[in-house]
This record gives structure tokens, C-alpha cells and sequence, in this order.
């Protein structure tokens, strides 16, 4: 069994959670239907960091309980509502980045296989962002801003 | 090596569905967003479901005259009731995400 394979999965199940209750938050959705949401989770440190941010008052509050998690640094700073869901979007997107960049210290595992396919979803959503600007005439320092890539 | 073989292949067919999903919340939120059946056949390329194979899955949404008929047809592959309530959500809400959410949790639960 691959560890780093299953620690890789863990995480992106983790955000993906992470961001629906986020989500479902900034949509008002009640209790029961951000429940609906998740996917079940074989961690119970997460399901319960998971609870706690659904119970939590307000969109802000649920991202302050990620301060003393692994996920601390994808938690957005203060500003309306949209603007930390756009933070969040993108400080979440560099961080599964970032994870899959860093499997290539484990050369020749099945985690490096998933990475380097993972890592072309990436390429091509650049891609696509690169296209779009180009066809909408954005300025290259806005396109570079919002790419995803190591920094 | 044959455990080997197999892991891998199931990674393989774990990518596939993922391209399938992908088609199936690309055509969920055109036909909610009223666009054309030629309209959204250019937008698909039906190859993946060859491989998995789920193509009678698609073809049947794809040639589904509204939202309620995409619904009772994927009631058949177990996923229609998540589908539902994306739609009800949607409708609430007026969100589109809510579509590609549900959809991602029935990719993650597979």
C-alpha cells in the first residue's frame, strides 16, 4: 500500500469537504443540506473539524477553525464575503498544487503517477486561463497573478 | 505484479469517470441553461464513454428533453437522487455551482 498515495487522497478529500461547507456557507444553505455535501471521511480528526465549521456562525468563523490545522494557510484574510471566497479558491488550488509538486521526493511511487497526471489537469487549466485572456485582451501581469503555479 | 496491474487499472478507469462526469455536469448545466441539442453535442466528446463503458448513460441524457427527464434517466445508474437534489438546491438558489458540487461528490463517492 502507498502511504503517501493514501496521505494525498486524505488531503484533497479534506478540501473538498473543506470547500463545499465554505461554499454552502456563502449559499446560506442550512445544517442538514451542507451535511448532504460531504463525502464520508475514514479520519475523525477531520470529521470533527468538519462539524465545527459547519456549526459555526458565520462564513468567517467557519474559516477560523482551520487556524490550527494543517490548512491555516488557505484561510483568507478579512473582506466580504465574495472576495475571501476568491481567496480561498485560489490559496486551496496552490495548496493541492503544492502537495502534488511535492511527491516528486518520493520518485517512483503510485502517488508520483497520480501527482504528474493531477499536475496536467493544472497545465491545462492555465492553459485555459492564458487563452481567455489572450481572446479578451488581459494584461499579462493579471493573467501571471492568476495562474497556478510553485512560487 | 498482477495487484500492481490492477491498482493501476482501476486509476485509469478512476480518470475516465472523471472526464465522464465532467461531460454529464457540462450537459446538466447546458440543458438548465436552455441551449441546443447541436449546441451541446459540440461540446462533448463522447470517446470516454466508450471506455468505460457508460455511453447508453450519456446518449440517454443527451437526447433527454428537459431537466426532469436527464433526472429520471440517471435514476437508473443510482446517482439520479443526488442529481435531484442539485436540481431543487439550483432551483432555490439560482447557483449553478451547486450542480458541479453534488456531481463532484458522486465522482468522489465512486
Amino acid at each position: 500500500m502507498d502511504l503517501n498515495l493514501l496521505k494525498l487522497f486524505g488531503t484533497e478529500f479534506d478540501l473538498y469537504n473543506i470547500t463545499n461547507i465554505v461554499r454552502g456557507k456563502f449559499w446560506n444553505l442550512n445544517e442538514q443540506s451542507l451535511h448532504d455535501l460531504l463525502v464520508s471521511h475514514i479520519s475523525g480528526n477531520s470529521d470533527e473539524l468538519l462539524s465545527k465549521m459547519i456549526s459555526a456562525e458565520n462564513l468567517k468563523s467557519s474559516f477560523m477553525e482551520l487556524s490550527k490545522t494543517k490548512f491555516s494557510e488557505i484561510i483568507p484574510s478579512e473582506a466580504d464575503d465574495i472576495v475571501m471566497m476568491n481567496e480561498f479558491d485560489r490559496k486551496s488550488d496552490l495548496f493541492l498544487y503544492n502537495s502534488l509538486l511535492r511527491e516528486f521526493t518520493n520518485m517512483f511511487k503510485l502517488s508520483t503517477v497520480v501527482s504528474v497526471v493531477r499536475l496536467y489537469d493544472y497545465g491545462i487549466i492555465n492553459l485555459s486561463s492564458i487563452s481567455y485572456a489572450v481572446e479578451n485582451t488581459i494584461s499579462s501581469n493579471i493573467v501571471v497573478s492568476k495562474i497556478i503555479t510553485s512560487e | 505484479m498482477h495487484d500492481e496491474f490492477c491498482r493501476r487499472f482501476k486509476f485509469t478507469n478512476g480518470l475516465l469517470l472523471k472526464i465522464h462526469f465532467k461531460n454529464l455536469k457540462n450537459f446538466l448545466k447546458e440543458k438548465i441553461l436552455r441551449k441546443t441539442q447541436s449546441e451541446i453535442e459540440s461540446t462533448m466528446g463522447l470517446k470516454t464513454e466508450e471506455l468505460i463503458p457508460r455511453r447508453d448513460v450519456t446518449l440517454k441524457t443527451l437526447t433527454s428533453k428537459n431537466v426532469e427527464e436527464v433526472i429520471s434517466n440517471l435514476k437508473s445508474c443510482n446517482f439520479g437522487n443526488d442529481i435531484e437534489k442539485a436540481v431543487v438546491l439550483y432551483n432555490d438558489l439560482g447557483e449553478i455551482g451547486v450542480i458541479d458540487t453534488y456531481l463532484d461528490k458522486i465522482l468522489y463517492q465512486n
